[in-house]
């Protein structure tokens, strides 16, 4: 990130994406914007530019009023980061529909939803739910129930009357979980939670060390069998995605091998992955859809109900969709798993 | 689809300065900067004010300054044509958004690449013209400046650069003629892919033009029924 301490290096920073949006060299911190070729689709240009070294976005009309180098840096100086930062960030606008909520994934970002967004109805308008700390400031929550609630508050000011749809797409299932029991609890609508292929296992019903063991070995016998079958149907993919796994637990930076490469990724990951560890999910008095990948590369114990059986008080309905955990919700998985979607989404909608 | 919106190059007439721009029509103007200039430059210190000429001076880049100057020089001599006085009696004043203002007619001045233009008309008219940059990067701005009927628009095989181009002239020349200028929240209006807008309780009308066919000009206005004349000034 640039140093934005001192009026000095704010400025040094702005001669440097203005000399490349304008191209012009050597200007001084008294030049003005629009004197020096400046006109609307470079002060467009420029304020983006801005907004992607430094984190902080002014309004275009502020530099209409501060048209030098000199009196922009003190505008960025005196804001904090980006105004209206929020983990709420809306994919599709438009739509006459009750909008979806969405909340990312391990990925923590949201750029996984924009395939989605262009197939599903022309009505349905699309949010999705970023991490917390992505904006460089820091995520004051420990816990997976503070920052749901966290997410929840947010989606109650863009909505504060309901009903909501939500979902999870990944970890973030458990994250919407949470959610809509903060939801219920305060006598909102939920008509809708759905769990994007989200894992929830019997990680937390095992204390003992000899249930723990004996698990294991129950496992590996398991697993043995699931890798033979898959060897059979998929031996490509499946040597595919150990091959990947295997390279990432070998690199020093795995995190840096992520598609999803991010500034703060590594602090945003450390906290939200604590959070999941130290989290105990509880029965839930709601209907969950839950939708399932075909394809199966890795091996699960509950690879019918994904574990959340027990946690659906009101049932779960299970919805299988093209691809597999990580292709999904990309071309040309993206197309089907949208219809899909969409018609459960109507069809809570109509009831 | 773009056809539905571009129009071919229009049928430009030479400007002379004894013809009658007609004041129940729209008028548009084109010049080009490199050789006007070379005709004129001599006489821009008669016609032009002491403050046009020091603010010349202020410009980093010679190509600015140049066209700052034979743009007000153009426009003074067509703007007194149009209110039958002399071209130094023409004063300039700005609008609260900065939109330069004469009293008794409206009209609205762009410039990109070779061209200035400049729109005349009976009511409120905004204009707009961008050369087609190649090696403009405008992925960063789609999100900021376009709705997502107008992103979807844009982002076709083909064409994408010319769809950007001319979504956008068309919204800019539409905030020109509102009086509104470049705004924060762009992407909440979503006018660029209608030919006539409600805006601000009045009825508008985007046309749009290919010019040179590496240039886009867009022209906005409140009254559709109006004649248009395209003159070339040189």
């Amino acid at each position: 990130m640039t140093d934005l301490s001192t009026q000095n290096s704010i400025e040094k920073t702005l001669i440097s994406i203005w000399e490349r949006v304008l191209k012009v060299k050597d200007l001084e911190p008294d030049t003005d914007f629009f004197d020096s070729g400046g006109d609307s689709l470079t002060a467009l240009t420029m304020v983006s530019m801005v907004e992607q070294e430094t984190g902080k976005r002014l309004p275009i009309s502020s530099l209409f009023e501060n048209p030098t180098v000199e009196q922009f840096a003190r505008l960025l100086k005196d804001i904090k980061s980006t105004p209206n930062w929020s983990c709420l960030v809306n994919i599709k606008k438009s739509g006459t529909k009750p909008a979806i909520y969405i909340v990312h994934g391990s990925g923590l970002n949201i750029l996984v939803f924009n395939p989605l967004a262009k197939y599903i109805n022309a009505q349905q308008p699309l949010y999705g739910i970023q991490a917390l700390g992505l904006n460089g400031e820091k995520n004051p929550h420990n816990t997976i129930e503070s920052i749901a609630e966290h997410y929840k508050d947010e989606i109650l000011r863009n909505d504060p009357v309901g009903p909501y749809l939500l979902a999870g797409y990944s970890s973030g299932g458990i994250l919407a979980y949470e959610m809509a029991k903060g939801f219920l609890e305060t006598g909102k609508d939920v008509k809708m939670l759905a769990i994007l292929d989200t894992y929830v296992g019997d990680r937390y019903a095992y204390s003992t060390i000899f249930k723990e063991f004996s698990k294991k070995v129950f496992r590996q016998f398991k697993k043995l069998l699931f890798f033979s079958k898959l060897f059979v149907k998929s031996p490509k993919e499946l040597y595919q995605y150990q091959i990947k796994i295997i390279k990432l637990k070998l690199s020093k930076n795995a995190i840096k091998e992520h598609p999803e490469e991010f500034p703060y990724q590594k602090e945003v990951s450390k906290k939200y992955d604590q959070a999941f560890s130290n989290y105990i999910m509880k029965p839930l008095d709601i209907e969950i859809d839950l939708f399932k990948v075909k394809k199966r590369i890795y091996f699960l114990d509950d690879p019918t109900y994904l574990g959340w059986s027990k946690y659906a008080k009101k049932g779960l309905k299970v919805h299988e969709v093209s691809g597999d955990h990580k292709t999904f919700l990309f071309p040309p998985n993206d197309q089907k798993f949208a219809r899909v979607f969409q018609s459960v989404i109507d069809d809570r909608i109509d009831k | 689809m773009i056809e539905r919106l571009l129009n071919p190059e229009p049928d430009w007439r030479t400007f002379n300065d004894y013809d009658v721009l007609d004041k129940k029509e729209t008028h548009v103007f084109k010049m080009r900067i490199d050789q006007n200039h070379q005709k004129f430059q001599e006489q821009y210190i008669k016609i032009l004010s002491e403050e046009e000429l020091l603010k010349a001076k202020k410009f980093a880049r010679n190509e600015d300054s140049t066209r700052y100057l034979l743009s007000r020089f153009a426009s003074r001599f067509i703007l007194a044509n149009y209110l039958l006085t002399s071209p130094s009696e023409i004063h300039f004043h700005l609008s609260a958004n900065k939109k330069p203002m004469v009293d008794g007619v409206e009209f609205n001045i762009s410039h990109s690449g070779d061209y200035i233009v400049m729109a005349i008309a009976p009511g409120p008219v905004g204009i707009d013209l961008e050369y087609i940059r190649e090696d403009f990067n405008f992925d960063n701005l789609l999100d900021d400046c376009f709705s997502v009927t107008e992103k979807q628009f844009i982002m076709q095989k083909n064409e994408e650069r010319i769809r950007f181009y001319l979504l956008w002239t068309r919204k800019e020349s539409l905030l020109k003629a509102t009086g509104e200028g470049l705004t924060d929240h762009l992407n909440q209006l979503d006018c660029s892919l209608s030919s006539t807008i409600l805006r601000n309780h009045t009825s508008y009308y985007i046309k749009s033009f290919s010019i040179d066919r590496d240039h886009i000009m867009s022209v906005s206005g409140t009254n559709e029924s109006t004649k248009f004349q395209y003159w070339d000034y040189s």
